[in-house]
């Protein structure tokens, strides 16, 4: 018993010894290796860390960009509800120009705010379209105010019922408020996209927020106004379709004649498929030696060439552009759109683009407009759009004007120098109505502008700025320089 | 011992490799940005990027001076008839596009280029044919101009975003914006797609989304009125 301790420590120490030299001689031959391999390592965690660290900081930086975004509409949708409330009380015509386009712009940027989020079109497009018809019809009457016409009992009901929704809007918002108050919503997880993860509540919050929010709108009934968000708007039938319903193989033979084809006649038209839009068109496709493919669209309903499309590359410009308005004017004519004027033309890549309206009486129809590009190497017409004409086109009682031209030089000679001869045109309101009007090309300083004057009332219909591109003139026809 | 000697350096050989691999890992990771920096060039500059530029210049039949490495009348006319070929801003100045269409890619700093008006319709056209060229590369010709003016029927559309920047960057609407293929420089095609779908072509008669029936979407989506097909993709209201 007491020989096992004097027996161990007689074996052990010179073993124990042994092993610690070992080590330190295999420790010196490794010495260098180990040292790299922990600087390795080191550097490799560290850059690891500093990665992280930058990514999160992104992160965060990110979500409080879309956590911004979030409030900013909260409040902008409390302002406009509470201003929508001021809309009804108020009877004074100025102040309500002032509260109405205040209304306008907080649902605007409402809008604007709720599209930055990171939800999908799915979600938030209901609420988008509620904002949009909000501002719209606001704006809408603040320029009926500025014209002398007040709020009708009709108008007032429509402006409650915007004020109803949007106080439940608001009353939902304010609930999600709370979620993302308890961080509850995670905006970046939305981005990221971990809509599979099972464990992850998160994003669904948002999402299913916004989604009860679209529900509760589904119950807001069809918008209808005079504005250009105005359901009617999107639901609008063609005029312009005349004729009875052709069958396909017509509107194949029609195909074959719209094509532009120059000393090529062995043409072979495929395709014939049907396009299932507001002009319910056959499509076909015809391809000639060197000169690209055309993909046409025929109406079902008289047989009218809707839309044109080649894809020819042109290289080179031989013609004048004269001879391309020309060419373009004879096509037209062959296809029976006949009796349109030449308006705009602009040269880019060696293609023209040409728009012609339709003039009856010396007054130009600008709603029934028809595109075309000329390829200005040979004149071949590539392209052809006559979606708006067949849209909007037919036979109008057009009524006198009550408005002199020697009335109108006098309204706008002031401000700016006549270029040309005021002529009358029928021109199409934001929510599609037709006003008749005088246009005036005038000069100030560099600049070109058209003004359009109301021939029954005199009033200001649009302006729109004459920009001179490289080949040609085009109008801007930007509604921000509209005056009311 | 002299065998432990030899795998001793076997092991040392390993370890510098590894570091070697290391580090040209990192150098790739830290720039995939390519090529260095090249600064924007005009009237007056100088130094070997001028001469580089001349150089180039003259190898494609712009410039006939001497390789000076001085921008001179001579090179700033060279310069803008090489951006006029190429249909590229006419400034004289080598900015980012320009050095682009040299061939040489990378971050320019210095001179930032002056937008030339309130309204830019070029710069509309130019970020739709980005859009288009992200979108519908390969597609046909009218499958671009579609893409093109499903853009501009959600800007006029009470339910998206009311300007084209909104519509482009509005976040999980276009997987190219997301993942930064939207930044390549469109083609000419994809230019004059562009230019069509502003100047009023719409193939998609008023479509609000597109998508590629063969890739994964929502359910929600199919659910959209379709109005036609083009080429892969599938039109909708």
């Amino acid at each position: 018993m007491d020989l096992v301790p004097s027996n161990s420590k007689k074996d052990w120490g010179p073993c124990f010894r042994t092993i610690i030299k070992g080590v330190i001689k295999i420790k010196r031959k490794w010495l260098i290796p180990v040292l790299i391999g922990v600087i390795i390592v080191g550097i490799t965690a560290y850059w690891g860390y500093d990665q992280y660290r930058t990514r999160e900081k992104l992160e965060i930086f990110l979500g409080n960009k879309y956590q911004q975004a979030f409030y900013e509409m909260v409040d902008r949708i409390e302002q406009l509800q509470v201003l929508l409330g001021k809309s009804l009380v108020s009877t004074s015509p100025g102040k309500n120009i002032v509260i109405l386009t205040d209304i306008w712009s907080h649902a605007g940027i409402a809008q604007q705010e709720l599209t930055r989020l990171p939800l999908s079109a799915e979600t938030v497009s209901r609420t988008a379209k509620f904002l949009s018809q909000a501002g719209d019809y606001a704006h809408v009457m603040a320029k009926n105010n500025a014209e002398g016409r007040v709020l009708t009992d009709e108008n007032r009901r429509k402006l409650n019922e915007l004020r109803q929704y949007a106080a439940q809007i608001s009353e939902s918002l304010h609930q999600l408020e709370n979620q993302v108050f308890a961080g509850k919503i995670n905006w970046v997880e939305l981005v990221r996209g971990t809509g599979y993860r099972i464990d992850d509540k998160k994003p669904e919050v948002a999402t299913d927020g916004f989604n009860d929010i679209s529900e509760e709108l589904e119950k807001f009934p069809t918008f209808i106004y005079d504005g250009p968000f105005s359901d009617h708007i999107t639901s609008a039938r063609p005029k312009g379709l005349k004729g009875d319903n052709i069958s396909r193989e017509e509107a194949r033979n029609r195909a074959r004649k719209a094509v532009d084809f120059k000393d090529n006649n062995d043409i072979e038209v495929s395709g014939g498929t049907s396009v299932n839009s507001k002009i319910a068109s056959y499509n076909f496709k015809i391809e000639g030696d060197n000169q690209g493919i055309y993909s046409i669209d025929i109406s079902e309903k008289g047989g009218h060439l809707v839309n044109m499309i080649n894809n020819r590359s042109v290289e080179s410009i031989v013609i004048d552009p004269g001879e391309a308005v020309n060419r373009a004017g004879n096509y037209l004519d062959s296809l029976g759109y006949t009796n349109m004027e030449p308006t705009y033309s602009e040269i880019n890549e060696n293609v023209a683009f040409i728009s012609f309206v339709y003039k009856k009486d010396d007054i130009i129809f600008y709603p029934d407009i028809i595109n075309l590009q000329v390829a200005m190497d040979n004149g071949q017409v590539l392209a052809v759009e006559a979606l708006s004409y067949l849209m909007s086109h037919q036979e109008r009682e057009v009524t006198r004007p009550e408005i002199t031209r020697e009335q109108v030089r006098e309204m706008v000679g002031n401000t700016l120098s006549i270029l040309e001869e005021i002529q009358l045109a029928v021109i199409p309101q934001a929510d599609l109505s037709e006003v008749l009007t005088y246009e005036i090309r005038g000069k100030i300083g560099d600049e070109t502008y058209l003004i359009y004057i109301n021939s029954l009332t005199g009033a200001e219909e649009h302006i729109i700025r004459v920009i001179k591109g490289q080949g040609g003139t085009f109008g801007v026809y930007n509604p921000d320089v509209i005056l009311i | 011992v002299r065998g432990l000697k030899k795998m001793h350096k076997v092991l040392y050989r390993f370890v510098i490799l590894y570091i070697m691999v290391f580090v040209i890992l990192v150098t790739v990771f830290f720039n995939t940005g390519g090529e260095a920096a090249r600064p924007a060039l005009y009237w007056g500059a100088s130094g070997s990027n001028v001469r580089l530029l001349q150089w180039k210049l003259q190898q494609w039949g712009y410039y006939d001076g001497i390789i000076d490495g001085i921008f001179g009348t001579e090179t700033a006319l060279a310069v803008r008839d090489f951006q006029r070929k190429n249909r590229l801003r006419v400034d004289g100045i080598v900015g980012p596009e320009t050095w682009a269409a040299l061939g040489y890619r990378g971050e320019v700093v210095g001179v930032q280029r002056v937008a030339a008006g309130a309204v830019n319709r070029n710069d509309s056209v130019e970020m739709l044919a980005r859009l288009i060229h992200a979108e519908a590369r390969g597609e046909p010709f009218e499958g671009q101009v579609a893409v093109g003016a499903v853009l501009l029927n959600r800007v006029a559309s009470a339910s998206f975003p009311n300007s084209l920047s909104g519509v482009i960057y509005q976040p999980l609407a276009f997987e190219s914006v997301a993942n930064g293929q939207f930044n390549l420089p469109p083609t000419a095609e994809n230019i004059r797609a562009a230019r069509s779908a502003i100047n009023g072509w719409d193939p998609t008669y008023g479509s609000l989304f597109f998508w590629n029936p063969s890739k994964p979407v929502t359910r929600w989506i199919w659910s959209r009125p379709i109005v036609r097909r083009i080429g892969d993709h599938v039109f909708a209201l």
